[in-house]
């Protein structure tokens, strides 16, 4: 007896469990529950457990506090968004251009000549081993060259090396940073 | 008068038309708090998470391409922002001695704790699950979603969504059957 019981207990548990959905158990299964119930103390106390966790879940929808407690923060964003207009806009122009390929492209040029410059004895020694006597010479030319574009204080051209560099360094960065943000 | 549909006011917001921005938030902000309590719970950073979730939702707007819905697409960010919170802060558990003070039989509660007890009776239980069975549950009842919804949302079939109900509740039963609980809800039956 006991063990029928149990049986059905288990049955009447698969009824309880889907109760409360739209598409719930048949009415003869909900019936069928019902009268078990008037007569199964455990079943009984399961369903009770599921009416109040089930109430207690629904009421949960009460904690949604409403979207106006979030959205104020977004003002200013959506401020700088809708309206770009830029409190500099030609250096934010500028810095566009340098962004772009061929900004990229005219300063990584621009960088690869002063370091040339930079190392112009060096680049000019490998001419001379390198090369026929002819070629030599020419090598020694546009050494002569370089060294003539490049002729001035040596701390001012330190410090176009280091504004192209970080330029150069800040370009990749920023390409960077849009690739994995849009990734 | 028919509702636009998501795509249409993502078009709209990204003319900068920032009232269709807030109607598209409007319309998922429920399924987007429940994502980010189910991963935080009750938390106190809940209400910055949120925030968080819509500047990002507005600042990555360009990046939508529209293969996925904007809900999955907003269910991502707020719970990949919430488990990032949570990743960087341990999550403190409830501690199941002050709620069986708060539950016990010998202090008569007055109607705050009640609904306090109440509120930790349920947030304990799902706290104890899974993660993908609570992320069904919340959404199933905080956001009030069908199962069909859920499944968009969660990007699964819709059949593995109900069985994560299911699985999540009957565990919630067990949990909720222990002897502590059970101090619980028959205050609650009391009261």
């Amino acid at each position: 007896m006991n063990q029928h019981s149990h049986e059905n207990c288990e049955r009447y548990e698969a009824t309880i469990a889907t109760w409360f959905d739209a598409d719930g158990p048949a009415q003869s299964e909900r019936d069928a529950l019902t009268a078990h119930m008037a007569s199964c103390a455990s079943c009984r106390e399961s369903f009770e457990l599921s009416s109040h966790m089930e109430a207690a879940l629904v009421s949960r929808r009460d904690e949604v506090p409403a979207v106006d407690a979030f959205l104020p923060a977004l003002a200013p964003a959506v401020a700088r968004q809708a309206a770009p207009a830029h409190t500099h806009p030609r250096l934010l122009a500028a810095f566009r251009t340098l962004m772009s390929p061929a900004g990229i492209s005219i300063t990584l040029t621009m960088w690869v000549t002063l370091l040339a410059l930079h190392f112009r004895a060096q680049i000019s020694q490998v001419f001379v081993w390198t090369s026929s006597d002819r070629f030599s010479a020419l090598g020694h030319d546009i050494s002569n060259l370089l060294v003539s574009v490049a002729r001035g204080d040596t701390l001012v051209l330190t410090g176009i090396y280091v504004a192209l560099t970080v330029a150069v360094l800040g370009s990749m960065g920023a390409i960077t940073l849009r690739y994995v943000r849009h990734s | 008068m028919p509702q636009p549909h998501d795509s249409e006011l993502v078009a709209r917001a990204l003319r900068n038309d920032e009232r269709a921005f807030r109607d598209l938030i409007q319309r998922h902000h429920t399924m987007a708090y429940a994502a980010v309590r189910a991963v935080l719970g009750d938390r106190d950073e809940v209400q910055d998470v949120m925030q968080t979730v819509y500047l990002k939702a507005y600042q990555g707007l360009a990046g939508f391409r529209g293969d996925a819905r904007f809900s999955t697409w907003l269910y991502q960010i707020a719970r990949r922002e919430a488990l990032d919170v949570s990743s960087k802060r341990r999550l403190e558990t409830v501690d199941v001695t002050e709620v069986e003070i708060a539950t016990d039989a010998r202090h008569a509660p007055d109607v705050a704790t009640h609904e306090r007890s109440e509120r930790e009776w349920i947030a304990s239980a799902l706290g104890e699950l899974e993660d993908t069975y609570r992320t069904a549950i919340e959404l199933r009842y905080m956001a009030d979603k069908s199962y069909e919804e859920i499944a968009e949302i969660m990007d699964l079939p819709v059949g593995t969504v109900k069985t994560y109900v299911h699985r999540g509740k009957a565990e919630m039963k067990k949990i909720l059957s222990r002897p502590t609980w059970r101090v619980g809800a028959s205050n609650k039956s009391n009261a």
